[in-house]
C-alpha cells in the first residue's frame, strides 16, 4: 500500500519525476494521487510540457569563423603582451561620460591639496 | 498520465567528455573544435543575442587559453569550461544592465529579427515551421526567467548535464541545485501558459 501525499509533496516531486530519480514505491504514489487530482495532474502536465518543449529546441551552432577569430586572437594576443589589458580596454572599458568626471574630480583635488 | 520516460529517452546528452579528455592531452585548437558549439549556444541562451554571444565565446576561449595552466585535472574538463562561460555570461548582464542595455525580459520587447536568426531552417517546410515557433517560445520563456534559474536551465535541460556537474559549474550543493531547478522549471511552466501555449 502506498503512503498518501499531500498535494504539496507531489508537487515538490515533480522534479524528481520528470528526472525518473524517484523509487518505484515513491513513483507510485505520486501516479496513484495525480489520477484522483485535477489540479495536481494539471499541473504536472503544464510542468512536463514546458520541460519537454525546452529539452526539443534546437542547440545553436557556433559561426563558422568562431574557432579562427579565436586561435588568432589568441596568436595576436601572444605577441604582442598586456593581453589582459587589451582585452579589458576593448570590452570593459571605461566610458567618456563616467571617465570625464572622474579626471575633473581627480584635478580639482589635486589644485585643492596644492593650494592648501 | 503523461509518461516520464518518453522525456528522459528524447534527452541527447552531448557526448563531451569521453571525446576530450583534458586539455593538455590535446591542444587548444580541439579544445575550442570541441566545445564552440556547446559555449556558443550556452551564451545565446544566457545573452539572448547572437552578436553577443559571439563575442561573449571568444572572450570565454581567450580567458581559458589564459588559464590553462590552473586547470586542476581532478575537475571534468566541461565543468570548468561552463563555470568560465557561465561566469564570463553573469558579468556581462551585468556590466550590460549598468550601461542600460541589458537583454529585456518582456514577452513583447523580444526582437523578430532575433528569433528568425536563432532559429535555423531544417528540413520539410511545414516542420521547419513548427521548430520555429517552438525555438520562439523557448527563447521568450527563457529570457524570462532570471540570470541564475536561466543558467540552471540551460545547463541541465538544453546541455544535458547531470546534477553533479552542474553543481560543480554553479559551485552550489547539489540538493540546492536540484531544488532552485525545480524552482525555475516551475516558473518556465507559469511563463509557457501565460505565453497562451496549449499544454
Amino acid at each position: 500500500m502506498n503512503a498518501r501525499l499531500d498535494h504539496q509533496e507531489v508537487r515538490g516531486l515533480f522534479g524528481a519525476l520528470l528526472d525518473e530519480e524517484l523509487t518505484d514505491g515513491k513513483a507510485a504514489s505520486v501516479r496513484e494521487h495525480l489520477d484522483g487530482c485535477t489540479d495536481c495532474r494539471i499541473g504536472w502536465d503544464r510542468y512536463a510540457r514546458a520541460i519537454e518543449l525546452v529539452r526539443k529546441v534546437a542547440r545553436e551552432k557556433a559561426p563558422p569563423s568562431l574557432a579562427s577569430t579565436i586561435l588568432w586572437r589568441v596568436r595576436r594576443e601572444g605577441l604582442f603582451g598586456a593581453r589582459g589589458l587589451v582585452r579589458a580596454h576593448a570590452h570593459y572599458r571605461v566610458p567618456i561620460e563616467v571617465m570625464l568626471p572622474v579626471v575633473l574630480g581627480a584635478a580639482i583635488a589635486a589644485l585643492i591639496l596644492l593650494w592648501l | 498520465m503523461q509518461s516520464t520516460g518518453i522525456l528522459a529517452e528524447e534527452r541527447t546528452a552531448p557526448a563531451r567528455e569521453s571525446e576530450v579528455p583534458s586539455p593538455r592531452a590535446l591542444g587548444f585548437e580541439e579544445l575550442v573544435v570541441a566545445y564552440q558549439d556547446s559555449v556558443f549556444d550556452f551564451c545565446c541562451r544566457m545573452l539572448g543575442d547572437r552578436e553577443e554571444a559571439t563575442d561573449q565565446a571568444q572572450e570565454i576561449f581567450i580567458s581559458i587559453h589564459q588559464s590553462l595552466a590552473s586547470f586542476r585535472e581532478a575537475s571534468k574538463l566541461s565543468t570548468w569550461v561552463f563555470r568560465v562561460a557561465k561566469n564570463h555570461c553573469l558579468n556581462r548582464l551585468k556590466y550590460l544592465r549598468r550601461r542600460g542595455r541589458g537583454r529585456s525580459f518582456a514577452v513583447e520587447d523580444v526582437a523578430e529579427d532575433s528569433l528568425q536568426a536563432a532559429v535555423p531552417d531544417l528540413g520539410h517546410p511545414d516542420d521547419a515551421l513548427v521548430r520555429k515557433d517552438q525555438a520562439a517560445i523557448v527563447h521568450r520563456a527563457i529570457a524570462q526567467l532570471d540570470d541564475d534559474q536561466r543558467a540552471l536551465v540551460v545547463l541541465r535541460e538544453i546541455e544535458g548535464m547531470a546534477y553533479e556537474e552542474i553543481a560543480g559549474v554553479v559551485d552550489l550543493p547539489i540538493g540546492t541545485v536540484k531544488s532552485r531547478l525545480h524552482r525555475a522549471r516551475e516558473r518556465l511552466a507559469e511563463i509557457v501558459v501565460a505565453m497562451g501555449v496549449e499544454t
